[in-house]
């Protein structure tokens, strides 16, 4: 039980800070993008809802936690390869068809949706990874 | 006798005495071909909102205080209608309309107070002056530096820019995704505005 909060805290301080890192990288590589979300689609920051998305992390990090408990007996092989299974797994289960439907339904750019992918694509093999590390 | 009496009485009642004539104080109009604009800034990129369309001709009017060398004005203001502003960026106009709470306040005001006498001024010189801006439904005084320059039959430009920040008028810059992506406090506004002399 102890692994598995301290992978979860663990996994979600570094997906956190993954994720400051990646939108500081993108403001400065990708200014367009960003740009885009100023776009009246998406929500003004706010007290009442900004620690959503500062904690969105852990909840990603706990939700792949229980998926990596219930099935990391089929990922096979050394870490970095689990890990890229986790990712690929998740990309192609959760964030494809939920992208799909959203860039279906929402204003937004291609671009803009094939950077959440990335990023959820992302999200998954930095956690897979740690999973594998801490309790294998 | 009743009925003259009467008819006396009601050209009395329409009677009134001749309107003595209030002298005007000199006045400027301001010309529609007069500029202003809001130079911001996000943790992105930079942004100019231009007016697409200044139609109104205020009018400044004043009086000198030759002790002061200064010129005081009167209920003088110069209007712009923020849905005017184009900011080149369809979001960031729209955030920034949002933001000054152009629904309900749909002007910028700027009220000018007093200024340095002109008669006294070389070309190129700076003159000083006060204002007080109008924005969202607050007021705020500020104290401007301007460059006047002649032009042909008494027209003149007066032409200068002001820091100011959102937090001045109680307002918050917009900010997305957490605050991540945001406008920054500081606006710089430039003015050239365009006068000519009221009557002619």
């Amino acid at each position: 039980m102890k692994k598995i909060v301290l992978s979860v805290l663990v996994a979600g301080i570094v997906l956190l800070a993954m994720s400051l890192l990646l939108i500081f990288i993108e403001i400065k590589f990708f200014p367009g993008l960003v740009e885009e979300y100023f776009s009246p689609v998406f929500r003004w920051s706010d007290t009442s809802t900004d620690w959503l998305f500062y904690t969105h992390p852990f909840v990603v990090a706990f939700a792949l936690k229980w998926f990596w408990e219930r099935y990391k007996d089929l990922f096979k092989g050394g870490d970095l390869l689990r890990a890229f299974e986790v990712a690929l797994v998740y990309g192609i289960i959760a964030m494809v068809p939920v992208l799909w439907v959203t860039y279906s339904a929402i204003d937004i750019s291609l671009g803009m949706v094939l950077t959440w992918l990335a990023y959820g694509i992302l999200q998954a093999f930095v956690a897979g990874y740690i999973f594998s590390k801490i309790n294998p | 006798m009743l009925r003259i009496l009467f008819i006396a009485l009601l050209s009395l009642g329409s009677f009134r005495p001749a309107e003595i004539p209030v002298p005007l104080s000199p006045a400027w109009v301001v010309e529609s071909g007069s500029l202003l604009n809001i130079e911001g800034s996000s943790n992105i990129n930079r942004f100019t909102c231009h007016i697409r369309q200044y139609l109104q001709s205020d009018t400044l009017r004043w009086v000198r205080d030759d002790r002061a060398k200064k010129l005081v004005f009167r209920n003088s203001a110069v209007n712009i209608d923020i849905s005017q502003f184009d900011c080149h960026q369809k979001y960031i106009t729209s955030d920034l309309r949002k933001t000054l709470r152009a629904d309900k306040y749909p002007q910028l005001r700027i009220h000018f107070l007093s200024m340095d006498d002109l008669t006294w001024v070389q070309e190129g010189q700076k003159v000083r002056g006060q204002v007080n801006i109008e924005l969202a439904g607050h007021i705020k005084r500020y104290d401007m530096e301007y460059t006047v320059i002649h032009e042909q039959g008494n027209r003149f430009r007066l032409c200068g820019s002001k820091q100011i920040l959102f937090s001045d008028f109680n307002l918050v810059p917009p900010g997305k995704l957490a605050g991540l992506v945001r406008i920054n406090q500081e606006i710089k506004v430039n003015f050239e505005l365009h006068f000519r002399p009221f009557g002619s």
